[in-house]
């Protein structure tokens, strides 16, 4: 037993050293163990053969008998393995595993590490190193004999490979020149690469021959060749994807302040607001609340001065940056929407104008209108600004426009007052009393006006020139 | 036999006490003061930019995303992980690499990286690295070590140099955790027994990091991929890994004999083939006994002897990824050299243990 746990150590690093193919992937690296180990182990392993033909001999023999031939094998292999020579006879034979499984390249310099230079050098490293210490060989002369001779025997099977990898490379020369020779000339440059390529393979081929990685060589090729897509989702773990997704936002800011792109707006889409969420980080609510309230109380002028701006800053906690890019979307996406609703009110009323205008003296009892009263109010004093006066509060209109349909009535009021005042006023410009006589006579026909209001758009082509005459007059005057 | 192991594996025991000890504690003092000046760079970098947030923090007497590549070379990465919605595309077009891709639907405006997605959607690993670059330069000159730090020019990668002596990269990342890369789709290789399933879906739920560096695969390819790529890394999965037996001491000394003998012109080696190589003698060595301590000595020659044979080669495949050639862009001829050295290296410590006293 003792016995064989001795051989299992050696074997096993002899089995290190034979099998450098399966490094390369060669899946069928351990099975050319054996024959490469009984090959290089020959002679040794031939003694090795003939104890263990002794083996099946203690099954037969008596007990007495088998002890006897387990203790002679056991002395024989010791006084092999503490020979002087036996480290050497160690080193020799892995430099056999490593030529068979080495390539090797004719024109290296001082020889390679497998070469019959480097054994000789291996010699006299050893015969100088043992030899200082104790003598190189035992008392026993026939095992003295058996030790040089095995290592004569590796050496010549050094040798021998040497040989066999000198012949290979001479083969594949010669075969080589013998097919480019045998090319027509015109062919030769074409088949240059050709036979390049075919040298290389050759090359490996041979070498396969020999040493077991090649064959892992091919399958790399083949490897390197494929091209298969296949994506893997999700690289990070769920821990990391939630690191990331935090980092994420805190750099989103980041990333706003370092690229001067168009700041985060407020929108209210909650879906574009999630997937901002993940990229940028929106504005906190109460941020964006300060900023809303500035914006409605200026909507006549929602431009924030440089003051205003970094007063916002700072109640809101961002860069004037992102104060600047907020209101530039807030002003597209708030304020540009009402001022365009209100538009369309005004142009779809705008047949009411003339008559607001008319109207006017009619609306200072409504607050609605209080400002557009007070416009007309103001100019009054200025006798011949009155006419302006008219004018100015045709501005108005929107409001009264806006109020128009609760208060229908009133409106139809105005018709004849403009009807009658017309030609009146225009003779008797210069007369004011004559207004509110008018206005009189106005009240009590209410209900023929409304007969007439078919023939409103009548009345405002006719007023027109009118107005026109008037101001004439005024530039004349 | 049995006596010459125990005296090789009493010579490794003594060496890991001896050298690889000391060696720890000269690159923990080390790490210790460069880590005070990458924290104060990384601050000063917070405060002009806020996405780039400094992670690196102290957790049990190690520093999370800080690499040692050689006792004067080190690692920062940067994680930034307010990635937002992208897919994750490793389609094996370029090798160790992965890119970053919006996911379908979403506008690039949406996302937090706005100018650093390509006009294909993709999430350029170059722009934010050249960003970074530019943040890092104006912090170097506004920290308090402004004095003993300053910036590598002439590269596209940001490396400080500190003290004129340690140098620095600082990658900015994204850490993916509980999801698997394509690429590395077909470990753990079925017909092997290691590692065991448990240790299996510790390994996976580690996941992978995606940094912005240089990929030296996609040297001849074309530009704008080689711009959104980012390169797919495994170091916490790794470690994961490899725990257990002998294994980290095992790693330890090699790292140990890589500093002190293999630190070779054209630094055809660092750290990192030294870890994957012991990952690799695991799947060769899976049961569990194969890494007691009594086996260490069969397992550093047998990884050493493996990083000839790699070296020789010209080719060392990452563990996860086998399309990636941990010796791409190396020169040959250093490749060559080292595995000269590598070879002498080995044979010292399978002819005489006792030479690892002076090793």
């Amino acid at each position: 037993m003792a016995q064989r746990y001795d051989e299992l150590p050696h074997y096993g690093g002899m089995d290190g050293v034979g099998v450098p193919a399966s490094m390369y992937g060669d899946p069928h690296a351990p099975r050319p163990i054996p024959p490469v180990h009984h090959l290089n182990h020959g002679p040794p392993l031939h003694a090795t053969q003939h104890y263990g033909a002794h083996a099946p001999h203690p099954n037969v023999m008596p007990a007495s008998m088998g002890s006897a031939v387990n203790d002679a094998l056991k002395r024989d292999k010791d006084a092999i393995y503490g020979h002087p020579l036996f480290p050497l006879l160690a080193l020799v034979f892995e430099k056999c595993e490593l030529a068979t499984c080495t390539p090797r390249e004719p024109g290296v310099a001082g020889g390679d590490v497998c070469s019959s230079d480097s054994f000789n050098e291996d010699i006299a490293v050893f015969a100088k190193q043992v030899r200082a210490e104790k003598p190189l060989f035992s008392s026993n002369p026939e095992l003295d004999n058996l030790m040089i001779q095995a290592i004569q025997v590796l050496r010549f099977h050094l040798l021998e490979l040497e040989k066999v990898h000198e012949l290979c490379d001479n083969f594949c020369h010669r075969y080589i020149s013998c097919l480019k020779g045998k090319m027509p000339i015109d062919l030769v440059i074409d088949e240059r690469d050709g036979s390049s390529k075919s040298d290389h393979e050759e090359l490996s081929g041979s070498s396969t021959n020999l040493a077991d990685h090649n064959p892992s060589s091919w399958r790399d090729h083949d490897d390197a060749t494929s091209t298969h897509s296949a994506g893997t989702p999700g690289p990070s773990s769920g821990g990391h994807a939630s690191q990331s997704g935090d980092n994420s936002s805190e750099q989103g800011d980041g990333l706003d302040n370092s690229v001067a792109s168009p700041g985060t707006g407020d929108d209210d889409d909650p879906d574009k607001d999630k997937k901002r969420q993940k990229k940028r980080g929106i504005f906190p609510k109460v941020a964006t609340n300060i900023m809303r309230a500035w914006l409605f109380q200026h909507l006549t002028h929602p431009y924030p001065s440089e003051e205003q701006k970094k007063q916002l800053a700072q109640d809101t906690g961002l860069t004037i940056l992102q104060v600047n890019n907020w209101f530039i979307n807030a002003r597209r996406r708030i304020v540009q929407p009402m001022i365009d609703q209100s538009n369309r009110a005004g142009f779809l009323l705008d047949p009411s104008v003339s008559q607001g205008a008319a109207y006017s003296p009619e609306g200072q009892p409504m607050g609605s209108f209080v400002l557009d009263g007070q416009q007309h109010m103001g100019i009054r004093p200025a006798g011949l600004q009155s006419m302006p006066g008219d004018y100015v509060s045709q501005g108005g209109p929107v409001g009264m426009g806006m109020a128009q349909p609760s208060y229908t009535p009133p409106q139809m009021t105005p018709h004849p007052t403009q009807l009658r005042h017309g030609p009146p006023m225009h003779s008797y410009l210069p007369s004011h009393p004559h207004h509110p006589a008018m206005m009189m006579h106005g009240g009590p026909p209410t209900h023929p006006g409304m007969t007439m209001s078919a023939q409103s758009p009548t009345m405002l082509n006719s007023v027109d020139p009118n107005v026109g005459g008037q101001v004439m007059d005024i530039h004349a005057q | 036999m049995i006596a010459a192991q125990a005296k090789l594996v009493y010579h490794l025991n003594k060496y890991y006490n001896e050298k690889c000890q000391a060696r720890k504690a000269a690159i923990a003092k080390t790490i210790r003061e460069v880590c005070k000046v990458v924290s104060d760079v990384l601050k000063e970098v917070e405060v002009q930019e806020p996405r780039f947030i400094s992670s690196l923090n102290e957790m049990d007497n190690r520093y999370e995303g800080l690499e040692v590549i050689s006792p004067t070379e080190f690692e920062v990465v940067l994680y930034l992980n307010q990635m937002g919605v992208f897919n994750f595309v490793d389609d094996g077009s370029l090798p160790g690499c992965a890119v970053l891709k919006l996911s379908d639907g979403r506008k690039r405006s949406m996302s937090l990286w706005v100018e650093f997605i390509t006009a294909s959607g993709y999430l350029s690993a170059r722009k934010i690295r050249s960003r970074f670059q530019t943040l890092v330069a104006q912090a170097v000159d506004k920290c308090s070590y402004r004095d003993v730090v300053k910036m590598v020019a002439d590269t596209s990668e940001v490396k400080l140099r500190i003290r004129d002596r340690y140098v620095v990269q600082i990658t900015p990342a994204f850490k993916c955790t509980g999801i698997w890369p394509r690429s590395a789709a077909h470990w753990p290789l079925p017909h092997i027994p290691w590692p065991g399933p448990n240790r299996v879906a510790e390994v996976k739920a580690e996941g992978f990091n995606l940094l912005s560096k240089e990929c030296h695969s996609l040297a001849g390819k074309q530009s704008s991929a080689e711009s959104d790529a980012w390169v797919l890394q495994f170091a916490e999965a790794e470690n994961r890994l490899q725990m257990g037996g002998c294994r980290k001491k095992c790693l330890s000394i090699l790292k140990t004999l890589r500093d002190r003998h293999l630190e070779l012109p054209g630094q055809p080696l660092n750290n990192y083939h030294m870890k994957t190589l012991v990952s690799y003698e695991c799947e060769k060595h899976p049961r569990e006994s194969d890494w007691d301590e009594s086996c260490l000595g069969d397992r550093l020659n047998g990884i050493l002897l493996q990083l000839i044979s790699c070296l020789q080669c010209r080719r060392c495949p990452h563990y996860f990824l086998p399309n990636l050639d941990l010796f791409q862009g190396k020169p040959h001829s250093a490749l060559e050299n080292a595995a000269k050295q590598t070879w002498r290296l080995a044979r010292e410590i399978l002819t005489n243990p006792k030479s690892l006293e002076k090793l």
